[in-house]
């Protein structure tokens, strides 16, 4: 008798005990279903993009549009982009209004636990309806956010910004138009930062006659070096330069000598990206010289001095491009190019130091409009984010990881 | 008397069509196909299509010598299409009246996904700006990007009379 209630009381207490185990489970897959599904719904809404790779972290800054109200979000992921972070509203306690688009987006970057987010403000009646930059940062790695000093010391219109962080320093280039030298031209202005937004260098003018309206690319090399792909005018073909530590600023040379001669609008930047052990540069570029339109690779083995012949990518309708490359050297380049539903994310990827390039591979889906894809390339796995819309018109963010030979 | 009542109907006819002429132009929704209904409608005529942003100086430029270079035909037409999609009537109109465009024939993106319009205009066209397409009077279409100059614009026209 008392075996038997023994047995009855062992297997009533193992019941009792597996339920609950079962129940926790599954409150765990009900939790981790729920931040994917979170995840989701975040990237809604996004009509700004910007992402960092800094010491193994993804950082992410998203501008997202939804019933007139611009807000920007900053996100990060420790593991390449398979998981992220809650999203945390870096515009929560600023009451000036945002304007941000793709192609003007709002842009972040690292240093140490410092991060420093840049987009433009939104004037009613101003040309273009558009103000002077806003500056916020983070010194706890993006939980809590405030207003930092302004970079600019002139007050007009900024935009198209571009930005990167070292250990030391964060680095600031943007157009503006303080001293409009030709019609349909802004200046390339800089400024440094060396405590995470509090205080910034005075302003400098690396170009005075620059494209007006096409997005800069900005690096920084691991030798200090800062380097800045800009559209120049007269001609419009892409140029790089540098500013060095002590703040001086050398044009280097045009990646792709097209000489465009185009007085117009196009719209379109450039890729950079180093290779942090050969110190080998990678770049996308983009022409609409009659002759040659369309996007290009181009290499360079003297830190910008001198560029490889450019190699196509893509059809000549390509247009938005990204290029990254890994610790093992494998370069990603990714752009999108025109479609009958508008634009259709693309790369291609070559182990040989851009010598030679796999097939072109389409990313997104073809009944969607997306486009500006930028990447993230790291030792095991590459991670590809764009924008897109559909019928319905609300922009998300999608993402790809590629790993290893996908 | 009867000359009086008849020299007021006639000034009035004349003040009406003032006002109707004065009208700007109805601004037309340009949306998939309407580019070849463009093309279609001014078959027969040498035409030229001015794509143009509210944002782009140069196509501001532009706008400032169309009306004295359109002041040498009476042939050639001018289109506009307004590359924002769903830009409001009211800038479109002040636009072209700033010019003393506002009896050109108008048109709007009205399409979200811009890009869309982009491809049907033209597969290779990447939404640079200012774009014009030529048809000339034997039909030959020609494309250009970026701004023209005022004379290259009247030399085009001028070759259309002849």
């Amino acid at each position: 008798m008392t075996k038997t209630k023994f047995i009855v009381c062992f297997l009533i207490t193992s019941g009792i005990v597996a339920f609950f185990l079962i129940n926790q489970q599954q409150a765990t897959l009900k939790v981790e279903s729920h931040i994917r599904h979170g995840q989701h719904a975040e990237s809604s809404g996004v009509t700004s993009m910007d992402v960092k790779y800094v010491n193994g972290i993804v950082h992410l800054l998203l501008g997202k549009q939804e019933d007139g109200q611009q807000e920007i979000w900053y996100q990060s992921s420790p593991d390449q982009g398979t998981t992220w972070s809650k999203a945390v509203n870096v515009t929560i306690h600023s009451d000036v209004p945002a304007k941000f688009k793709r192609g003007n987006d709002a842009r972040l970057a690292i240093q140490g636990d410092n991060i420093v987010a840049v987009w433009v403000t939104k004037v009613e009646g101003a040309p273009h309806g558009a103000g002077p930059m806003i500056v916020m940062r983070s010194t706890n790695r993006g939980q809590h956010w405030q207003l930092a000093t302004m970079p600019a010391d002139w007050q007009g219109a900024h935009g198209f910004f571009a930005m990167d962080g070292n250990d030391n320093a964060i680095n600031l280039v943007w157009l503006d138009s303080r001293e409009q030298t030709i019609k349909g031209s802004q200046g390339l202005r800089f400024s440094q930062t060396v405590d995470g937004g509090l205080n910034w260098s005075e302003n400098l003018t690396l170009d005075n006659i620059t494209c007006a309206c096409c997005w800069n690319t900005a690096s920084f090399a691991d030798n200090g070096l800062f380097y800045v792909l800009y559209r120049d005018k007269q001609p419009s073909d892409m140029a790089i330069g540098r500013v060095d530590p002590s703040l001086n600023w050398q044009r280097l040379s045009s990646v792709g000598e097209f000489n465009w001669d185009f007085e117009g609008c196009p719209h379109i930047g450039g890729g950079l990206a180093i290779d942090s052990e050969t110190q080998q540069f990678h770049s996308t570029i983009s022409t609409g010289q009659p002759d040659n339109v369309g996007l290009y690779y181009l290499n360079s083995d003297d830190k910008g001095q001198t560029w490889s012949s450019p190699m196509p990518l893509g059809n000549k309708s390509a247009i938005h491009s990204d290029i990254g490359v890994s610790n093992d050297g494998t370069v990603i380049a990714v752009w999108d190019q025109l479609s009958e539903n508008g634009l259709q994310v693309f790369y291609s990827k070559s182990d040989d130091h851009g010598q030679t390039w796999s097939e072109f591979q389409s990313l997104s889906d073809i009944k969607l409009n997306a486009s500006h894809p930028q990447v993230i390339a790291a030792q095991d796995q590459t991670l590809i984010l764009w924008t897109e819309s559909g019928d319905q018109n609300l922009s998300r963010m999608q993402t790809k990881i590629l790993v290893n030979d996908d | 008397m009867i000359n009086s009542i008849r020299c007021t109907a006639i000034l009035l006819f004349l003040a009406l069509n003032l006002i109707a002429c004065s009208e700007p132009q109805p601004i037309n929704a340009f949306v998939k196909g309407s580019f070849a209904q463009i093309q279609q409608s001014y078959i027969n005529s040498p035409h030229m299509i001015v794509f143009w942003g509210q944002n782009c100086a140069y196509c501001m430029k532009e706008f400032t010598f169309f009306e004295n270079a359109l002041s040498h035909t009476n042939t050639v037409k001018l289109i506009t299409v307004a590359t924002d999609p769903f830009l409001s009537t009211d800038i479109i109109n002040q636009l072209h009246q700033d010019s003393n465009l506002d009896q050109v024939e108008q048109w709007v993106f009205s399409e979200s996904v811009k890009e869309k319009l982009y491809f049907d205009v033209s597969k290779n066209w990447r939404g640079e700006l200012p774009f014009i397409i030529f048809v000339n009077k034997d039909r030959r279409v020609t494309q250009h990007l970026g701004m023209l100059k005022e004379i290259e614009l009247v030399q085009w026209i001028k070759q259309q009379d002849l």
